[in-house]
């Protein structure tokens, strides 16, 4: 269904790219503003290339359909290397992109740190490094994404603010894979925040390996043991879709708050927090970073400045989903992210 | 007239079963499939049509830019196939090794970022890291005797968790400043090329060839296969079984621990998914290249080529673009193709061997002429070899030949690879003249009176009467072909010319003197007649493409060879001087019978045994080649159809190929088959390969005065 | 048959439950809501999933093979029904295809194992990538999906509970019953038993070998398709993750730890629930200790290894007379 919808969105996107191509092309008139020629010039038959961590979830899924759209619209070409989770075969991939001489690579990484050598070859043959929600050491030419470490803190908060009534707050995390400098920054930020409230006691921190069965059995036991838990903060949707089935068995749902983060799609976000499963839920915004991306190689391309001279960032906006907001929160779907172009 | 059969005329071979059975080299494939190189062969043409197909299909995969990662990647993997198939050839299995790659991986920064060791002395402190990690492993499945599967299993989730541990509580610290003691060595090892190739590949193409040498030329190596091989016969034979189990473990955590600190050179990364699944590729690749399962088989080239071409499939793959989960197809199909390859293979390999060896040739005899007794046929049947006594009865065991000196002392090889001499006059008397090791087959004199004997499995070799055994020829020229046939395999009968050259057939180059009649099967002529030089002491093929090349003699003007074809029942001649020198032509074509051995008579003619007689069925069944493949394909070797071997005649012909008189044997009793006939002073002396006794009868009308010896060598 | 062969005193089943009764004895007196009712049905909620693994895996295992490819039909024919559901495909006709495409699965394995006599451990490996693969080229785009709306009524079933009991604890209690009756009372079970212990005397007596292997790996099949689609329920979502997961390594560690013998013949249901039980009561006191995921699995790893270790010090194994290539 949802693979269905994403080939539909990449047709729409393609569809879009021809309709809007064909004015692009024609100028028979001679009419210039300045910059049409600039753009066309400065971007047609380049090259992009991405590497996902996976193309099997929501997120990447995103990235390529709305990069794809604008490569369409202004025909370049997109190429998506699928590493399929593997640390491993995501270097060969990029090495790969290298060697074939792309223009600009976009990463969004299963392990940055990984990459971190990559970077600056591929900064030598001149290729501009855009860095996707997950930013390994070296910085490369632009970072989009998430505040991770923001994201972290703000849990906390929540947090403290659903439990500022009990008598007792207790709090339990439910880490995420250990080897994500996402997860880790936001771990950090979560540690700093906890810092800023002592009165939270954390009575668990176990990590699910991204596996939400483990999520839900450590959640089980977790509650079995503090029926007066107040709050269980996660790190990734995707393990901890497990967490809100341990409350519910516990008879708890709506006494603890689950609090959780990630891409923010319709389904993993606001339909969660709509049925009650997730008391808050901090979305990293994607189609917000697929606009900036877009515009980040836009503008790479059209100024050519030297690769790695100048990184810059953009943070998007952290969207705090909870039952109070979600009936103005737009949550996206992977088709309507494909039909965003800058 | 001679009555004849003919096939009839419907067999008659048409131009495709000509083409099929005669002029195809289908004997070939048979051969190749004995070659020992084979089973490396098949993962290298895989290799090659692999890398075919990425030419094809993705432009540019060839060019340096894009082969050099994959090298560099290849280079780690390579060193942890060998390490795996080392372990397999012990009759093992290490899963565990992604996960020592992981810990190895951690280890290797530990010492270059934080304890900033230098480099290459953190390279060799990796190898030992890894090694430990493999002598867990080696512990407990060599002293401890656990099984390798669950416990490599287990090691795998203790190692796993040991790496998460440290991934999760210092993998953000690990690297510290990046800064190493050695950057530019570390430089190289992960992103340096030489001569074009990278850092890894380097030392996995070193490594290959240090264990290449050890698998097939050291000690260690052979305890390995032999382990692997037959744990009981290892054994027996007083190898350390549990340390050399043990010792194939620490080389495979030592390669891993090798290929983790080309990983972390490569890489720096301290991510906790390092090597996870590894063990999955690395088996599959090895596996693929035709390591074998449970040990015993495999070589480090197979290993290589196995891994190669998973990765270039992997990298392949990747670089299509193609959607999630098509690689994991392949990588099943190619794990299942490899494993169900290697089982059927491994099952099937000798059938199909025997099935594709004997590879029957077209064969359309001439006419058969008539043996019945009383027709005018100048091979009418009679009772001429009416009363024979036995010689040596119940002592020899298949005198294929024998021969007479000139004090009548008699002189045969048997079975057994002894040449007995029985003395004159009464023959009663008998001594082991000499032991050969091989079969003794056709005797010559030489003109010092020392035997030249032709022995099968062994070569042409001189007897002399102080009964030292001289090798003269074991070996000729290699010719153009699969199988080696600078070897003499089956030296069968021997003549000497007058200039001292000794002519001895070899009736055939692909099979043992035991399948003697599976070559008339396949009736292809494979045999040659070589000739021996003793100036120069060297050998070489004088004819080629001979069916079952048999009894040779010289003529009497020394001119020429007579070689008998005994499967295709004929006799040729072959000029070894004079003008026609080299040239080979035909004498006795439609021979009744298959020729064996030929020596001269006493009268100035020559005598051919006949060891057996044509049948309308066999003659059929060479003009019938697909019927003799079938037979071969579905018909246990003992069942097929075989010539008659059992009833025999001698001939006299003259040196145009003149037939002059027939002698048969009346019952065939007390000679089943006759190889050989010798004429010595009026007596006949007759050979079988299967016979119990030499047999001796008088020839009436016969020179009593002649003898062998002195007809080649007594003054003329 | 199940009885631990010829006069062993001390055997590992044996170790393992004195393991399991001291464990739980130490927990109850030191960890504070270990010994109550509750956590006793939690700690078994949470390992149902594997103990109905280990038990397919263990009638595989008993006749002396292995199933590797069992956690790729727990998330791969589940997901796709799920996505059959979703895509509105009536929920008796996507679970019965989803349950086709397990039970085909586990006729690959057994016709590779039996007829093409590939080694278990290689074609189920193998047919596992495949199946995982496949599904994911074909009708599988997504790591996670979220269980479809309509499955509420199931999603309470499985979440639910009768008298008290978790409905996924009494699941894993009827899946033991129903496969210690198969292999205790019935023709079928008691050759699996003689395949396991002597494939050749099998074989030789008139036993179809053949076509009872192929029954294992189907049962093995459906057992983790069994498990898949309960899993799926009661975390409201399929992580087709799993498969690249060490998860397999429990199921056998579950398996081992009771003491079925890797080398056939030998073990019954009851070795997997006493397998499952300490795993179960491991986890949950582990966690409850709040002891991190990476150190669980050390200690588990470490006390199968000891296990393994005592089983072959106490019946120690002739490594001359050991079958060739039994690795």
């Amino acid at each position: 269904m949802i693979h269905s919808l994403f080939r539909a969105a990449l047709a729409a996107g393609a569809m879009a790219g021809v309709l809007a191509a064909a004015p692009a092309m024609a100028q028979q008139s001679g009419y210039t503003d300045g910059m049409r020629e600039q753009y066309r010039d400065a971007l047609q038959g380049k090259k992009v290339g991405i590497v996902p961590i996976a193309m099997s979830f929501d997120i990447a899924q995103a990235y390529v359909a709305g990069l794809q759209a604008q490569a369409d619209k202004i025909g370049y070409e997109l190429v998506v290397r699928d590493p399929n989770w593997s640390v491993e075969q995501g270097v060969q991939a990029v090495q790969q992109l290298i060697a074939e001489k792309v223009d600009v690579i976009v990463a969004h990484p299963l392990d940055a740190q990984a990459m971190n050598r990559l970077v600056k070859k591929a900064q030598d043959e001149g290729i501009y490094w855009l860095w996707a929600n997950i930013k390994g050491g070296p910085s490369g030419d632009v970072f989009v994404g998430a505040d991770h470490y923001q994201v972290g803190r703000t849990k906390v908060e929540i947090a403290a603010q659903y439990c500022a009534d009990r008598e007792v707050k207790k709090i339990a995390m439910v880490a995420g894979p250990s080897n994500n400098q996402a997860i880790l920054a936001s771990a950090a930020g979560i540690k700093d925040g906890l810092l800023d409230h002592p009165e939270l006691q954390l009575v668990a921190e176990q990590s699910a390996e991204a596996d939400a069965n483990k999520a839900k059995s450590i959640s089980d036991t977790v509650l079995k043991q503090h029926p007066d838990l107040c709050a269980i903060i996660g790190q990734w949707d995707g393990e901890d879709i497990g967490i809100p089935p341990a409350v519910a068995d516990a008879g708890l749902k709506g006494k603890v708050a689950v609090i959780t983060s990630g891409g923010g799609s319709h389904e993993t976000a606001c339909a969660k927090v709509e049925d009650g499963s997730y008391h808050a839920y901090i979305s990293h915004d994607i189609g917000a970073q697929v606009v900036a991306l877009n515009t980040a190689i836009v503008q790479l391309l059209q100024t050519r400045p030297p690769a790695g001279e100048k990184p810059f960032a953009a943070y998007v906006n952290m969207r705090v989903i909870t039952p109070d907001t979600v009936a103005q929160t737009h949550c996206w779907s992977v088709a309507e992210v494909g039909q965003r172009v800058y | 007239m001679a009555a004849t059969d003919t096939p009839p005329p419907a067999q008659r071979a048409g131009f495709w079963t000509a083409l099929r059975y005669k002029y195809l080299p289908t004997h070939m494939l048979g051969e190749v499939l004995a070659k020992s190189w084979i089973d490396t062969a098949i993962p290298a043409v895989l290799l090659a049509v692999v890398l075919a197909v990425f030419a094809v299909i993705l432009p540019g995969f060839f060019s340096p830019a894009s082969l050099s990662p994959l090298a560099r990647v290849t280079g780690e993997y390579i060193l942890l196939g060998i390490g795996q198939a080392v372990v397999i050839i012990g009759g093992g299995i290490d899963l565990s090794v992604g996960s020592m790659f992981a810990l190895c991986n951690f280890f290797a920064l530990w010492l270059m970022f934080t304890l900033k060791v230098p480099v290459l002395l953190a390279m060799v402190l990796t190898i030992v890291a890894g090694a430990a990690l493999g002598a867990v492993n080696g512990v407990l499945i060599g002293y401890l005797r656990l099984r390798a599967f669950l416990t490599t299993l287990v090691t795998l989730i203790i190692f796993r968790s040991i790496a998460n541990l440290i991934s999760t509580n210092y993998g953000a610290r690990l690297l510290g400043d990046y800064a190493v003691h050695g950057e530019d060595i570390l430089t190289f090892m992960g992103d340096g090329d030489l001569f074009g190739l990278p850092a890894s590949f380097i030392f996995a193409i070193g490594t290959s060839v240090l264990f290449y040498i050890l698998l097939t030329r050291m000690r260690l190596g052979w305890h390995i296969i032999a382990v692997g091989g037959s744990r009981r016969s290892a054994f027996s034979a007083g190898i350390n079984l549990r340390r050399t189990v043990f010792l194939t473990y620490a080389i495979s955590g030592a390669l891993a621990g090798a290929a983790a600190y080309f990983y972390a050179a490569r890489l720096t990364s301290a991510g906790a998914t390092t090597g996870l699944g590894m063990e999955l590729i690395v088996i599959t690749g090895v596996v693929l290249g035709g390591i074998s399962l449970g040990g015993g088989r495999g070589t480090v080239t197979k290993a290589v080529l196995g891994i190669l071409i998973v990765m270039c499939i992997y990298n392949g793959m990747l670089r299509m673009g193609l959607e999630s989960g098509a690689s994991s197809i392949m990588l099943g199909l190619i794990l299942l193709a490899a494993v169900v390859f290697d089982i059927r293979w491994n099952k099937n390999r000798h059938k199909l061997l025997n099935r594709a060896y004997v590879s029957p040739a077209l064969v359309e005899m001439p006419p058969r002429v008539s043996i019945e007794r009383g027709s005018a046929s100048p091979y009418a049947r009679n009772d001429r070899i009416a009363e024979t006594r036995p010689i040596g009865l119940g002592i020899v065991d298949g005198p294929e030949d024998m021969i007479l000196d000139e004090d009548d002392n008699l002189y045969c090889g048997t079975r057994t690879g002894d040449v007995y001499r029985f003395f004159a006059p009464d023959y009663t008397r008998h001594e082991v003249f000499a032991h050969t090791g091989g079969r003794p087959l056709g005797f010559a004199l030489d003109r010092d009176g020392s035997l030249v004997v032709c022995i099968a499995g062994m070569g042409l070799y001189r007897l002399t009467m102080d009964r030292q055994v001289i090798p003269l020829s074991t070996q000729t020229n290699r010719g153009l072909s699969v199988i080696d046939d600078s070897r003499v395999r089956l030296a069968d009968d021997c003549d000497i010319a007058p200039d001292g050259k000794i002519y001895f057939s070899d009736p055939t180059t692909r099979y043992e003197v035991s399948e003697w009649l599976t070559v008339a099967l396949e009736n292809r002529g494979d045999g040659r007649v070589i000739c021996y030089d003793p100036a120069t002491g060297r050998s070489h093929t004088a004819i080629k493409g001979l069916t079952f090349p048999n009894g040779i003699c010289v003529t009497r003007d020394g001119q020429a060879i007579l070689v008998a074809e005994t499967w295709s029942a004929r006799i040729r001649k072959y000029w070894i001087a004079g003008p026609k020198k080299g040239q080979l032509e035909m004498l006795i074509e439609d021979l009744p019978g298959y020729p064996d051995n030929i020596n001269r008579s006493s009268d100035g003619y020559y005598w051919a045994a006949l060891v057996g007689m044509r049948s309308p069925a066999f003659d059929l069944a060479l003009a019938m080649p697909a019927f003799r493949k079938k037979m071969v394909d579905r018909v246990a070797p003992d069942s097929w159809l075989y010539p008659n071997a059992l009833m025999g005649c001698l001939v006299k012909f003259d040196a145009d190929g003149r037939i002059i008189d027939v002698l048969w044997d009346r019952q065939g009793g007390d000679h089943p088959q006759i190889t050989s006939v010798r004429e010595h002073k009026g007596k006949m002396y007759l050979g079988g390969f299967h016979n119990d006794r030499v047999g001796v009868f008088d020839l009436p009308g016969a020179d009593p005065g002649w003898s062998g010896w002195n007809d080649y060598w007594g003054q003329k | 048959m199940a009885k631990s062969s010829s006069g062993r005193i001390i055997d590992q089943q044996k170790i393992i439950f004195a393991l399991a009764v001291v464990l739980c004895l130490v927990f109850a007196f030191t960890l504070p809501g270990f010994a109550t009712a509750s956590n006793a049905l939690s700690l078994l909620q949470a390992v149902a999933t594997i103990g109905v693994l280990g038990i397919g895996m263990a009638i595989v295992i008993i006749g002396r093979g292995i199933d590797l490819s069992q956690i790729a039909v727990l998330v791969m024919p589940p997901a796709w029904m799920m996505y059959q559901i979703q895509a509105g495909v009536p929920m008796a006709e996507a679970a019965a295809y989803a349950g086709l495409a397990a039970i085909a699965l586990g006729v690959l394995n057994g016709w590779l194992v039996a007829y093409v006599e590939v080694p278990a451990i290689f074609a189920t490996l193998a047919t596992g990538t495949l199946m995982y693969g496949t599904m994911q080229y074909l009708a599988v785009s997504n790591d996670v999906i979220p269980l479809p709306k309509r499955l509420e009524g199931f999603i309470a079933l499985v979440q639910g509970g009768t008298f008290g009991i978790p409905n996924i604890v009494l699941f894993l209690l009827l899946v033991a019953l129903v496969c210690w009756l198969f292999l205790r009372f019935t023709v079928w079970g008691r050759y699996v038993y003689a395949i396991g212990d002597n494939p050749m005397a099998a074989r030789a007596t008139g036993v179809p070998s053949r076509p009872i292997l192929v029954l294992q790996y189907v049962i093995s099949a459906l057992a983790a398709f069994a498990a898949g689609v309960v899993l799926s329920a009661s975390v409201e979502s399929v992580n087709t993750r799993l498969f690249n997961s060490t998860m397999i390594y429990d199921v056998i560690l579950v398996v081992v730890l009771g003491g079925v013998g890797l080398g056939g013949g030998k073990g019954s249901v009851s070795n997997v629930l006493v397998g499952t039980i300490l795993i179960g009561i491991m986890t949950n006191g582990m966690t409850i200790l709040n002891l991190s995921i990476e150190v669980q699995s050390l200690i588990k790893a470490g006390i199968l290894l000891a296990a393994i270790i005592a089983d072959s010090m106490l019946n120690p194994r002739d490594e001359l007379t050991s079958q060739q290539g039994d690795i």
